[in-house]
C-alpha cells in the first residue's frame, strides 16, 4: 500500500464493503418517506457511508498535497495503552489462521480437543516457554475451563468425537 | 428515599453482597491488567450469568465497571503503565510521586478521591435519574431519534480520531445493526444467504472481537519486553501527610462534579473527565510548577473525575435506556438478556433493579476502598503474569463468553471476524468504540425514525416539533460546528494580527 495512507486504505475498504451492502439493500422495498420500508434506513445509511468515504479520501489527498500531517497520527481516546514495538506480522497472521480453524474444530472435535489445540497453538505462536510446558498449560487450562463453565455454570459445549 | 431504602434491602442480601464483592474484585483486577478491560470481562461473564436473578447479575456488572476505574490507577502509580485509558493522566504525577517514595500516599489519595467522587456521583444519580426518567416518560419517537442522533454525533466528535473517521465508524455500526429481522415487518433482510444472520449481529461477540481478540492479535505482533520495575508499597506508608491531604481535598470535590456531568456526555467521558480535571487543577493551583513532577492534585483530581464520570454514565442508561459508552452498552445487553427493558419505565416496572443497582454501588464503592488499599500488593503481582501466557487464556475465555450468549458457533465466527477487523482498523487508526455503540443504538434509531415519519405522514418537521428534540439537534450541531469555527476564527485573527504588524 505504498503511497496510500492508512486512512485512505481504510476508507477504500469500507467503501467497497458498503457498495456490496448497498447492492443488497437496493433489492429491499424502500417505501416512501410517509411509509418507510425495510430498505429505507439501510439505503440511506449506506449512501451516507459512501459519501463519508469519498470525503475522507478527498480530505486525505488534499492534506497530502498541502503537506499537512495525516489523521493517521491522531490518538484514539478509547485505546487502553500505547502499542509496543512491532515484531512483524508473522505471529498475528499465524494466530488468525488458528482462529479461523477453531470454529471448524469445535464443531467436529468438540470443546476440549479444539480448545487444547487453540491454547497450545497460541502459546507457541506467542513464544511461551517450551513446547511441553505450553502443552501442559493448554491441557490444564482447558480442563479447568470445562469444569467451571460446563459442569458448574451449565454451558453446553459441543462434545465432538469425545461425546 | 423510600426507593433507595428498598434498594438497600435488595443490595444487602448475602447473595447480592457476594456478587457486588465479586464484581468489584474482578473490576479491580481487569483495571490492573492492561489488555482486558471492563468491556471484555463484562462480555465474558454475560453468558454465564443466565442462572442469576437479574438484579444480582446487574449488581455484579456495575461492580466490574466502576471497579475497573479504581484498578487502573494502581499500575499507573506503581509501574507507569495505565491499566485503563482513564488512568493515563494519573500516571503523570502518580508515578513521579512513587519515584519520590510517596507511592503509598498517591495510592491512598487515588482511592479516597475515587471513593468520595463515587459517593458524590451516586448522591446526584439517586436524585437525578428518577427525575429524568419521569421526564422521559413523555418522550415519543422523535425525541428518542433526537437523543440517538445527538449521542452518536457527540460521540463522534469526542472520540479523538477526527470527526470524519468516527462518523464513518458510526455508519458502519448502523449498517451492521440493520442485518437480521426487520423491526417493523419481522422479515429477514441483508443476511447474504446466511440463515444464522437472521437473528442479527449480536453486540456481545462484536464487542469481544473488536476489543478482546484485536488486543490479543496486537500483543502477538509486539516484541516481548522485560517487565518494568514495580515499586513496593508497605501498609504503614499508605497515609499521605497533612499537606498532601489538604492539597487534594479541593481537587477531589471539584472533580466529583466535573466528572459526574462529563459522564452524562456520550463518548469516552471517563477519559475526557481526567484531562479536564488535570487541566483545571493545573490552571488554578498555587503549585503549578509541581505538576508533572509529583503533584498530589494531579493524582487525586483525575482519579476522582473518572469515578464520578463512570457513575454519571448510568444516568442515560437507567433513565432513558440509552447507553453512551461501550461498558454501559454491555449493561444494557445484560438487562435485555435477563428480560428487563431499560428505560423510563424501569423504575416503575423493576424498582428492585433500578434501586438495587444504585444501592449496591454505594456498598461497592465502600468495598473498593477497603479492598484496594490493603490488597495493592496482590493486584500489582498480577502484572507479573507474562503477557504471552495471559493472552492465550483471554482468547479461550473470549471463545467461552461468545459461545455462551446463544450457545452458537456462529457467534464465535462473528467474534473472530470482528477481532481481525478490529486489529486492522486499529492499524488504520480507526476507533472501534463508535462502531460498537452505533450497533447498539442502531435498532432504536431506525425504529424511532420510521415511527416518527409514519406518524407524521412523512413530514420531517416532526423532529423539530418538541423543544427537547429541537434543543438536542441545536446542541449537537453546536458541538460539531464549534471546533472548525473556532479554528477558522483563530486563523483569521492570526492573519489579521500578522498583517497589522
Amino acid at each position: 500500500m505504498a503511497g496510500i495512507s492508512k486512512t485512505v486504505a481504510g476508507a477504500l475498504t469500507i467503501g467497497i464493503a458498503t457498495s456490496i451492502y448497498l447492492y443488497e439493500a437496493l433489492k429491499l422495498p424502500f417505501g416512501s418517506v410517509a411509509a418507510p420500508g425495510m430498505g429505507f434506513m439501510p439505503v440511506l445509511v449506506a449512501l451516507t457511508v459512501l459519501a463519508l468515504c469519498l470525503v475522507l479520501i478527498g480530505t486525505e489527498w488534499l492534506m497530502a498535497s498541502r503537506s499537512i500531517p495525516s489523521s493517521d497520527q491522531v490518538k484514539d481516546l478509547w485505546e487502553e495503552e500505547e502499542e509496543g514495538e512491532s515484531s512483524g506480522y508473522q505471529r498475528p497472521f499465524m494466530l488468525v489462521l488458528t482462529l479461523l480453524l477453531y470454529p471448524w474444530a469445535l464443531t467436529y472435535l468438540g470443546f476440549i480437543l479444539s480448545s487444547i489445540f487453540l491454547l497450545y497453538a497460541s502459546l507457541r505462536i506467542m513464544s511461551y516457554r517450551n513446547w511441553w510446558i505450553s502443552l501442559a498449560v493448554a491441557v490444564v487450562t482447558t480442563i479447568l475451563a470445562n469444569i467451571i463453565f460446563s459442569n458448574w455454570l451449565g454451558i453446553y459445549f459441543p462434545k465432538g468425537i469425545l461425546g | 428515599m423510600e426507593g433507595l431504602l428498598h434498594g438497600f434491602a435488595v443490595a444487602l442480601t448475602p447473595v447480592n453482597l457476594l456478587f457486588a464483592f465479586i464484581g468489584a474484585f474482578l473490576g479491580t483486577l481487569v483495571g490492573v491488567l492492561p489488555g482486558i478491560g471492563p468491556i471484555g470481562s463484562m462480555a465474558l461473564l454475560l453468558g454465564v450469568t443466565y442462572g442469576l436473578p437479574p438484579a444480582t447479575a446487574l449488581i455484579m456488572f456495575a461492580g466490574i465497571y466502576y471497579g475497573s476505574m479504581y484498578g487502573g490507577s494502581t499500575t499507573s502509580i506503581l509501574v507507569n503503565i495505565p491499566g485503563e485509558a482513564s488512568s493515563v493522566v494519573t500516571a503523570i504525577d502518580g508515578y513521579k510521586m512513587a519515584r519520590k517514595g510517596r507511592a503509598g500516599a498517591a495510592l491512598f489519595l487515588a482511592a479516597i478521591g475515587s471513593f468520595v467522587a463515587g459517593t458524590i456521583g451516586l448522591i446526584i444519580l439517586t436524585f437525578l435519574a428518577p427525575k429524568l426518567a419521569e421526564v422521559a416518560l413523555k418522550f415519543g419517537p422523535p425525541e428518542y431519534f433526537a437523543i440517538a442522533v445527538f449521542g452518536l454525533l457527540v460521540l463522534s466528535q469526542l472520540s479523538g480520531q477526527g470527526l470524519l473517521k468516527s462518523l464513518l465508524m458510526v455508519g458502519v455500526g448502523l449498517l451492521l445493526s440493520t442485518i437480521g429481522l426487520d423491526i417493523i415487518t419481522g422479515r429477514p433482510r441483508l443476511t447474504f444467504g446466511f440463515v444464522e444472520l437472521q437473528k442479527g449481529i449480536d453486540f456481545v461477540p462484536m464487542a469481544m472481537g473488536l476489543f478482546g481478540i484485536a488486543e490479543v492479535l496486537q500483543v502477538a505482533e509486539e516484541k516481548l519486553i522485560e517487565k518494568k520495575e514495580i515499586i513496593k508499597v508497605k501498609l504503614r506508608e499508605l497515609l499521605p501527610n497533612r499537606v498532601e491531604f489538604r492539597r487534594s481535598l479541593g481537587p477531589i470535590f471539584r472533580a466529583s462534579f466535573l466528572g459526574f456531568f462529563t459522564g452524562l456526555i456520550p463518548g469516552p467521558a471517563a477519559v475526557i473527565s481526567t484531562f479536564l480535571s488535570y487541566t483545571l487543577e493545573r490552571k488554578i493551583s498555587k503549585y503549578q510548577k509541581e505538576f508533572g513532577h509529583g503533584a498530589p492534585e494531579g493524582v487525586a483530581g483525575p482519579e476522582a473525575a473518572n469515578n464520578a464520570a463512570a457513575v454519571g454514565a448510568f444516568v442515560p442508561l437507567l433513565s432513558l435506556g440509552i447507553p453512551f459508552a461501550p461498558p454501559t452498552a454491555l449493561l444494557l445487553s445484560a438487562m435485555m438478556i435477563h428480560g428487563v427493558t431499560p428505560g423510563p419505565l424501569l423504575i416503575k416496572e423493576h424498582p428492585e433493579i433500578f434501586w438495587g443497582v444504585i444501592a449496591s454501588m454505594y456498598i461497592g464503592n465502600f468495598m473498593l476502598l477497603v479492598l484496594n488499599l490493603p490488597m495493592v500488593g496482590l493486584f500489582v503481582n498480577v502484572l507479573r503474569t507474562p503477557k504471552n501466557l495471559l493472552m492465550p487464556i483471554i482468547l479461550l475465555l473470549c471463545v467461552v463468553g461468545a459461545f455462551a450468549v446463544n450457545n452458537s458457533v456462529t457467534d464465535i465466527w462473528i467474534m473472530f471476524i470482528a477481532g481481525i477487523a478490529g486489529y486492522i482498523l486499529r492499524k488504520w487508526r480507526f476507533s472501534v468504540a463508535p462502531l460498537v455503540l452505533a450497533l447498539v443504538i442502531g435498532p432504536m434509531l431506525e425504529d424511532s425514525l420510521r415511527q416518527s415519519l409514519m406518524l407524521s405522514g412523512g413530514k420531517f418537521n416532526v423532529f423539530f416539533a418538541s423543544s427537547i428534540s429541537r434543543s438536542l439537534f441545536i446542541l449537537a450541531a453546536a458541538i460539531i460546528l464549534m471546533p472548525p469555527v473556532v479554528k477558522l476564527l483563530r486563523t483569521k485573527l492570526r492573519g489579521t494580527s500578522c498583517s497589522s504588524m
